[in-house]
């Protein structure tokens, strides 16, 4: 049953001088009951304005526009009124972002401020019963002395405690959907590890579906179910994780995966860095926006705009690329045994692909 | 290989709090007698999460931070104390790359003035055509346009910035470079760049290198050897394929279970996890500082005794007296 369902989601910013950078530039996935999708891509892509406009975060920005549609069991959050909104939202939606301390309050207790997420929704609820349920909560996401942590100040806390604070007061409400933001980036690794497993485990015993925004693709294999790779503010690639690591299709995702060392490869694998950087939203290249840095690209690359397809012959695999599939899969092949972009285009033929005679 | 860096017994402890009238005299313990060596020509790996002191390492060698005590060394002279003016030849030979090039950069300066400055401080280049000639080269090794001199650092990206960052490191053909987290604030697609880059400058240059990283698969990338540190200690040091296969130390094998690894098919085991998290600085555990995180604690022994930095199987060094995969005393 779709839980979420976001379709053709733009968020457009009104610059200086009539500039408008496309930050979300048409973006569609659903989001399943119980389900977890994660959301893969570099700074600016437009990962975590989508998940701000799906949340309607940014209502009072006054420079965004937003348009499309985003479907939260039935409700259009785009179109809802403030009322509707708040009341899904911290009820049966809610968010963790990247800096916990930057969305506590410096002076209220953390137990108050998590407490305030229950009464906003449940204000028939006894100070004894939020109490009560506050500590649970605590319990619930790992805070060792749950009890005695209520009364502490978010400085009280280290970064690793603030964010299972953060996690705790999302889950306040039992939220059948949670969007996360790079919920781990500012924690160390044996942290991560743990938040990691607390997401994993609150989505097995509350069946909370999850939305998981982040640059890392550790992260996303071992998190989620789904994946969309955004680039340029659009989604470049979609499948499932076990399809999206073991058969990728776009040459981004491609240049991601090998532009990461890996411990579960042998050492001295050559990192192959994507050349030169990501677009501003503010000039989007013309045709596929990834062309400029893409090692396969044609001339014709760089003037028709590709659309997200289905990839022939696999279940719910698309992407947004303009290479014919064989050519795709010749290149994959050529990249998994080791050889570099240039010998990968050459052993794939990408220069005897037809042209079109005339740019459309 | 010549030992072009060596490190014996380094210590730092500052106070707790700041300001005189707060009267604390709790010292938080933030590197707490660490001694390596670092060969010339190779790269040296100095992992662990906040806390573990590894970035006040990276200032004490660079001379940023006066040590409480211990001793640093860099080609069989002593560095640990002295004036800038008696270090002035080790202020060339050692140079340093910072996490952020966002703000280790004058934001008003050009960046040919910023890539230029340590050729004027060491009043190298005083001619100013000769040195904008200087400066174009770096830039162009660094792989940045030369014809961007009269740019500002705003109006770079952060991998670009970094590339300045590195260029003005490179500028006085310094024997050693300490790198503190010097891709950790990049997009992973800029990261490799930078990465590459420095490998080969490496190589032209005939670098050493103490490479500081919290990501553990950049550090093995990176790295010939890679030392392990916990609350201002080492726990382990060996060559980087020896540490990575065979970690000996439980904290170490206890981070490695710990990174998520890019493929759906390789899940992490919940039960590898480690509890807790690192305690404070400003009073450690007594004896082995891991103790009270430790999978394989022991009471009595672990908490009482400290373990000494001795050699492991396989080569390198291991604090633990109960280390990973060899039979433990008295089984």
């Amino acid at each position: 049953m779709t839980l979420l369902d976001v379709r053709d989601l733009r968020v457009a910013f009104a610059g200086d001088g009539g500039v408008v950078a496309r930050a979300v530039d048409g973006v569609s996935f659903t989001v399943g009951a119980g389900g977890a999708l994660g959301i893969v891509g570099e700074s600016g892509c437009g990962k975590s304005v989508s998940a701000l406009a799906i949340m309607g975060l940014l209502r009072e920005v006054r420079s965004a526009q937003v348009s499309g549609t985003v479907e939260f069991d039935g409700h259009d959050l785009v179109g809802a009124g403030a009322d509707e909104l708040r009341a899904l939202r911290g009820d049966r939606i809610a968010m963790v972002f990247q800096d916990p301390l930057s969305s506590l309050h410096p002076m209220r207790r953390v137990g108050d401020q998590v407490g305030e997420a229950i009464t906003a929704h449940r204000s028939d609820r006894s100070p004894d019963a939020v109490r009560a349920r506050v500590t649970e909560l605590f319990e619930l996401v790992g805070i060792p002395e749950a009890a005695r942590r209520l009364q502490s100040y978010p400085h009280e806390l280290s970064g690793g405690m603030r964010q299972r604070v953060m996690i705790a007061m999302a889950l306040a409400n039992d939220p059948e959907l949670l969007i996360a933001d790079e919920p781990t980036t500012a924690l160390d690794v044996t942290v991560q590890a743990q938040i990691l497993e607390l997401l994993a485990r609150l989505r097995r015993e509350l069946g909370m579906a999850l939305v998981l925004i982040t640059h890392d693709a550790g992260v996303v294999a071992q998190v989620v179910d789904d994946v969309c790779v955004m680039y340029a503010g659009r989604i470049v690639e979609r499948a499932s994780a076990r399809t999206l690591f073991a058969a990728p299709q776009h040459p981004y995702t491609w240049g991601l995966l090998g532009a990461i060392p890996r411990l579960d490869r042998p050492r001295g694998s050559d990192l192959i860095p994507i050349e030169g950087r990501p677009p501003s939203p503010a000039a989007r290249p013309p045709g596929c926006a990834f062309a400029p840095r893409c090692a396969y690209a044609r001339p014709s690359h760089s003037v028709v705009d590709p659309s997200l397809q289905p990839v022939p012959g696999a279940l719910a695999h698309d992407v947004a690329c303009l290479l014919p599939a064989d050519t795709r899969s010749a290149l994959w092949a050529a990249l998994s045994d080791g050889a570099a972009p240039a010998a990968a285009r050459l052993a794939a033929h990408v220069d005897e692909l037809p042209e079109p005679e005339a740019a459309p | 290989m010549s030992v072009l860096l060596e490190v014996s017994d380094l210590i730092k402890h500052f106070p707790a709090r700041s300001g005189a009238l707060r009267g604390s005299s709790d010292m938080v313990h933030a590197v707490d007698g660490v001694s390596f060596e670092v060969g010339e020509g190779e790269t040296l790996g100095l992992v662990g999460e906040s806390g573990a002191g590894k970035s006040t390492v990276a200032r004490l060698v660079t001379r940023l931070l006066e040590p409480t005590s211990g001793s640093i060394s860099f080609a069989g002279r002593d560095i640990t104390h002295g004036s800038p003016r008696k270090l002035g030849g080790l202020r060339r030979d050692v140079q340093m790359i910072f996490q952020d090039p966002y703000s280790s950069l004058n934001p008003r300066r050009s960046i040919g003035s910023i890539i230029g400055e340590p050729l004027v401080v060491h009043g190298l280049e005083r001619d100013g055509r000769a040195r904008r000639r200087a400066v174009g080269e770096l830039m162009e090794q660094v792989g940045l346009d030369p014809g961007d001199q009269h740019r500002l650092p705003a109006e770079l990206s952060g991998g670009q910035r970094q590339r300045v960052g590195i260029a003005r490191a490179i500028a006085l053909r310094p024997r050693l470079i300490v790198a503190d987290e010097p891709v950790s604030a990049l997009d992973v697609s800029i990261q490799a760049q930078i990465l590459n880059l420095l490998e080969q400058l490496r190589r032209e240059l005939g670098l050493t290198i103490v490479f500081i990283g919290h990501d553990l698969a950049v550090v093995r990338h990176v790295c010939d050897r890679v030392a392990v540190m916990y609350l201002g200690k080492l726990v382990e040091v060996a060559a980087a394929d020896d540490l990575y296969a065979h970690p000996r130390h439980p904290y170490t094998a206890a981070l490695l279970r710990s990174v998520p690894v890019p493929d759906p098919g390789q899940p992490m085991e919940p039960g590898a996890l480690l509890a807790g998290e690192t305690p404070s600085p400003i009073n450690p555990p007594a004896a082995c500082r891991f103790h009270t995180r430790c999978p394989k604690f022991v009471a009595g022994h672990c908490d009482v005794i400290e373990p000494e930095l001795a050699p492991r199987t396989g080569g390198g060094l291991v604090a633990c007296h109960y280390p990973e995969g060899e039979v433990t005393r008295g089984a």
